[in-house]
């Protein structure tokens, strides 16, 4: 047997029902689901998918946590499929979970531990386009097929590749509704500044993919500021949060979305994305009083200078991240005054990577 | 019935059929690392079941080691050491 077709061999097949309520019992009871009605991963549609990149089905990308499973394009695709991925969108399913298995993301305490995490994956570049992608209005749901069908993928292969599963694998105390699907485009068009991935060494007009560990976005409301510090400002109270994972391991990124008529007010009062991120590290701050002996106090992983003024300055306003850039500013969304942060798991490396080959 | 043949979606595991620990046989004399991984409460946990291990088996002997973080694999290099040293590991956390 030649290696191409061994995702073709006979023992990977399973014959199910063709009646599509028993077909979803089916899926349900042999543990591939994630409760929500599936596709099945039939040849022809797991093939639709595969067209579409120039890598071999069968080649070993990596091991996926917790199990240790081989993630080959041929199982990644068979999740695709069973999330309802149109095949046009399975590179940037595969772009997304070869970031995801690089040391540097550690899917390997995304997956097991207590915290909600889940992955956040955002579509940068023509490729949001080309998939009919949302980036405005709405844009994290519901409603946009591919938005919402790379994120489910991405679950799918989480919990099948992964074998991570709520309480088996996956230990997380409550999870989060993102564990179903988390996925967005950026709004490019509407940002006052360079796309993101740009910031991140890629061309503006290449297609590529942010992978971040991260919890549910938390809404940033200002109807009243119209400037930079004032909106700043609100923003700066909402990253600046005792109970997430981030006060106490700054090593990690909080990535702030802005709404476009969030980052045009900032933009018009002269700020760029850098001025965003330094204002940012300087005002969303919190006393060390309020993070003393809560969250993971007992395992804070900070620096040394935190860790010198934590013996005896209790009014010390101490930073959410250790740097300015790691305060990743880019924006989503339609009209209105919304915008929101992100705070992520903290021991996690946010990815962006250019898409897969394709064929 | 009508069916539909569909490639399975669960990852393989390499080795999966045998990989199961072989039990430990005895534990007069046998050295115990105790992994704690950080967490709050995780040492108390730990050093809680040593002392009851400690009253059962008089003849163990304990060490304690910690990893970096609780969110974060050991150091691949931590668990070869404590492979050399340990016959048995024990690990928890007492969130």
């Amino acid at each position: 047997m030649t290696a191409a077709a061994r995702w073709r061999a006979e023992d990977a097949w399973e014959s199910l029902p063709h009646d599509p309520a028993e077909l979803f019992a089916a899926v349900e009871e042999h543990g591939w689901g994630d409760g929500l009605p599936v596709v099945p991963p039939t040849g022809e549609r797991v093939q639709a998918c595969l067209d579409t990149i120039a890598a071999d089905p069968d080649e070993v990308v990596g091991v996926m946590p917790v199990a240790g499973a081989e993630v080959t394009p041929a199982k990644v695709a068979a999740n695709a499929v069973l999330a309802g991925c149109p095949a046009a969108a399975f590179p940037v399913v595969l772009t997304a979970i070869m970031a995801m298995l690089r040391p540097e993301f550690n899917l390997t305490g995304l997956q097991a531990t207590t915290h909600p995490v889940a992955p956040l994956v955002v579509v940068h570049g023509p490729i949001a386009r080309e998939l009919g992608m949302n980036w405005s209005s709405g844009a994290f749901g519901p409603g946009n097929v591919a938005n919402a069908t790379i994120g489910r993928a991405v679950r799918l292969c989480c919990m099948n590749l992964g074998h991570a599963r709520p309480g088996r694998g996956d230990r997380a105390t409550q999870g989060q509704p993102s564990k179903y699907s988390y996925c967005v485009a950026e709004n490019a068009e509407d940002s006052p500044w360079e796309p993101y991935h740009v910031t991140q060494g890629l061309a503006a007009d290449t297609s590529a993919v942010t992978v971040y560990g991260a919890e549910n976005p938390h809404n940033v409301n200002d109807h009243v500021n119209d400037d930079a510090k004032g909106l700043l400002g609100t923003v700066a109270l909402t990253l600046a949060n005792a109970g997430c994972n981030n006060v106490h391991y700054t090593q990690g990124e909080m990535f702030v979305v802005l709404g476009p008529e969030h980052a045009g007010s900032v933009a018009a009062s002269g700020f760029t994305r850098e001025d965003v991120q330094l204002w940012l590290y300087d005002h969303a701050r919190l006393p060390l009083r309020d993070l003393r002996d809560r969250n993971m106090w007992t395992g804070r992983q900070w620096p040394a200078w935190m860790n010198a003024d934590a013996d005896d300055e209790p009014d010390r306003r101490m930073p959410v991240v250790r740097a300015p850039h790691a305060l990743r500013v880019l924006v989503v969304g339609g009209p209105g005054k919304h915008s929101c942060v992100i705070p992520g798991f903290g021991e996690t490396h946010s990815l962006t990577e250019p898409l897969v080959a394709r064929s | 019935m009508s069916q539909v043949r569909v490639l399975n979606p669960l990852g393989v595991v390499p080795g999966a059929e045998d990989s199961a620990v072989t039990a430990v046989a005895g534990l007069a004399g046998k050295r115990v690392v105790l992994l704690e991984n950080g967490k709050q409460n995780a040492r108390e946990l730990l050093t809680g079941v040593a002392e009851r291990l400690q009253q059962r088996h008089p003849g163990l002997a304990f060490d304690v080691r910690r990893k970096q973080s609780a969110s974060l694999p050991a150091d691949p290099a931590l668990l070869v050491e404590i492979t050399k040293e340990a016959d048995v590991v024990l690990t928890g956390s007492g969130d």
